[in-house]
């Protein structure tokens, strides 16, 4: 299972090359159970991604709100059955509604025999709003039972100041919109790491 | 609780069994309402059958506060997540879109026996692996592919003598929905506070653009601000005010202002420098406990584990409520007593605050202690007369007044206009109700006025 450490240096790295505007080729980092110098098969490159407009960039996150990474890696089993699509939204504010968080980063990843695996990077908006997120979504069918097939993502929420969120367990259903809600809390000045705050969902059992 | 039922505006929520040691969050009562709805259901079930359960779980949350069911026993919540007891609700977990439309729509109406007034105890249950004398979820999706209507529904397992109350007032503080949808070509008053509380969230959300009159007019430009709103929100982007929108924009100025008050209260509290006694508990008074019941209701503001507590200089029940659930979400010894490393633990919790969020720069001016009436000259009486000027550049009906620091008998009749415009005993002397409702109404229309940077562009406003 990929450590946290190399999630959070895998979202470094991908700012990183971002903010140059590189078009290389994105390799994920190497597995902690493969040799140091085989490289996993990389992403296919992304679309290029516009220059904003104007120079407002905060000091932590020098990349535009855009979508960054829309394939999803072949070689992960669980999508076979996942022929369908539904969506998500995340969004971010702080004081229980009172204000919108910009620029907060917003990881989904999906369990597959690599480990955690990211498979969308979004910023939100001045509102903080992420774009709608599509995500693979198993084929609801001629479904005579109550339960309702649906495929679970993790989300992880990033934004310096504030404890990071990581939501477990989303769930995506075909054709429906999962909206996520994030209330962000201010990180304490003695609090000596960036403390994680984590939500499970379950959902009902017929 | 005796007397007409309502919707409270936020409920709290006991996170395990009711007696078990878990934490107490408290959040808008729709967005519990949602949050349950989207743990006990599946988003995909026919529509009929989403609202037929979701009618049974705000009836069943009111039945719970109705009846005080747990606080009369002594417990500090309105009811628990355990499905044993009460109905599944998992903190920070997502809202499905069509669960979010209907609850929008619905949250505040709820089933009652006819002749009764109480909210019905509407138990459910799964209908699979338990049955019950109640609704059976599993059931409302055959029954809904059949053809039958919500109510229709409810009455296979409540019985027939049962009716849906709809419109039902909420809470909030703020006025009520007026009845019917507001929409393009409409003057009302009602559109007066709508424009206002739009103008005053704009504020924090930037990219809904200013309303440039506040006039009671619904022109193009409310509309547009509303259907920003609209968007921002997840609600349909109608440009059409109903009870939905109406609702959903209170409860975000009330979210919005709540933030603001704190930070025009924390001038005063920064100017007092007062020595912090060692430890603080039950009974405590004085300064010293204005001072902590305001860090930790900016705190509150946050955490929606930390209950609030109301800045009133005595150390009360609800003071030290907040306290233990400060200490639980902390991870200090719950006792109820303020000590040292309670202290410490908050003030690095409200530094952090200050320090990651921005602060509004809101120079109301509070409450000067003392009630002004006729016949007094005062630098504050000045500042009544400047604010009640400005607001009568949008309540015409509210006389300007020169702002010599006399309070005569035209200020008065200024005085009386406001009472009366606002709701509040018309007695023409300034206490502190009618002075925080003054300074409320100001700062909103000031502040609405205000563009900040990446305001959404429009046009200039000239507040006339």
């Amino acid at each position: 299972m990929q450590s946290k450490e190399d999630m959070q240096k895998y979202i470094d790295e991908m700012m990183r090359l971002y903010s140059q505007n590189n078009k290389a080729d994105i390799t994920l980092p190497p597995q902690s159970n493969t040799p140091q110098n085989q490289q996993i098969t990389p992403l296919p490159a992304p679309e290029p991604v516009p220059e904003p407009a104007t120079n407002t960039k905060p000091e932590l996150l020098p990349i535009t709100p855009v979508e960054l990474i829309e394939a999803i890696p072949e070689n992960l089993p669980a999508n076979e059955s996942y022929t369908e699509t539904g969506f998500l939204q995340v969004n971010v504010t702080a004081g229980e509604k009172a204000f919108p968080l910009e620029n907060a980063v917003v990881v989904i990843t999906q369990k597959s025999p690599l480990g955690q695996t990211a498979i969308s990077i979004n910023a939100t908006d001045k509102s903080g709003r992420t774009p709608i997120i599509t995500l693979p979504a198993p084929d609801i069918g001629e479904n005579n039972d109550a339960n309702t097939p649906f495929a679970s993502y993790t989300a992880e929420i990033f934004l310096k100041g504030y404890h990071t969120v990581i939501n477990e367990n989303v769930p995506i259903f075909s054709g429906i919109t999962s909206i996520l809600p994030v209330n962000m809390v201010p990180l304490p000045t003695n609090a000596t790491n960036r403390r994680e705050i984590t939500f499970y969902s379950n959902e009902p059992q017929f | 609780m005796t007397g007409e039922p309502f919707i409270p505006e936020r409920i709290t929520v006991h996170l395990g069994t009711p007696d078990s040691n878990a934490s107490n969050i408290t959040l808008d009562f729709p967005d519990y309402i949602k949050n349950v709805a989207s743990s006990e259901i599946y988003p995909t079930w026919p529509d009929s059958a989403l609202r037929a359960n979701i009618y049974a779980i705000i009836t069943f949350a009111l039945n719970r506060i109705y009846t005080e069911w747990y606080r009369a026993r002594g417990y500090d919540f309105d009811i628990t997540n355990s499905t044993q007891y009460d109905q599944a609700f998992f903190e920070g977990r997502n809202i499905f879109d069509s669960v979010n439309n209907i609850v929008d729509e619905i949250f505040n109406s709820y089933i009652r026996r006819q002749g009764a007034i109480e909210p019905l105890f509407a138990a459910f249950c799964n209908g699979t692996t338990t049955t019950c004398n109640g609704l059976s979820q599993f059931g409302t999706v055959d029954l809904a592919n059949q053809g039958l209507t919500p109510l229709q529904i409810l009455k296979e397992y409540y019985g027939d003598d049962i009716e849906i109350v709809t419109n039902v007032p909420v809470a909030t503080n703020t006025p009520s929905y007026p009845g019917s949808p507001i929409e393009i070509g409409d003057r009302r008053t009602e559109i007066f506070t709508l424009q206002t509380q739009l103008n005053r969230i704009s504020r924090n959300y930037p990219l809904i653009p200013k309303i440039a009159a506040v006039d009671g007019f619904y022109g193009e430009d409310t509309a547009n601000s509303v259907r920003t709103f609209q968007s921002i929100f997840n609600l349909p982007q109608t440009g059409i005010v109903d009870e939905a929108t109406w609702y959903q924009i209170a409860y975000i100025y009330i979210s919005v202002k709540k933030l603001a008050e704190l930070n025009s209260e924390g001038l005063s509290i920064e100017e007092a420098f007062v020595p912090i006694p060692d430890r603080l508990s039950a009974g405590s008074e004085g300064e010293a406990v204005r001072i902590l019941q305001y860090h930790l209701a900016v705190i509150g503001a946050y955490y929606q584990s930390i209950q609030p507590a109301q800045i009133t200089g005595l150390y009360d029940a609800a003071t030290e409520t907040s306290v233990r659930s400060f200490q639980r979400t902390f991870g200090l010894p719950e006792t109820g007593v303020v000590d040292e490393s309670t202290w410490d633990s908050i003030y690095s919790a409200y530094a952090g605050i200050v320090e990651s969020v921005p602060l509004e720069e809101d120079d109301v001016v509070l409450y000067p202690g003392t009630v002004l009436r006729e016949g007094i000259t005062s630098e504050y009486v000045r500042v009544l007369q400047n604010y009640l000027t400005e607001i009568h550049n949008t309540y015409p009906a509210i006389p300007a007044v020169s702002t010599t620091g006399y309070f005569g008998p035209l200020t008065r009749e200024s005085v009386i206009a406001f009472q009366n415009q606002f709701g509040l005993r018309p007695s023409g002397i300034v206490g502190a109700q009618t002075w925080d409702a003054i300074t409320s109404v100001w700062s909103d229309l000031k502040f609405g006025f205000d563009k900040k940077p990446f305001q959404n562009p429009g046009y200039t406003i000239t507040a006339t």
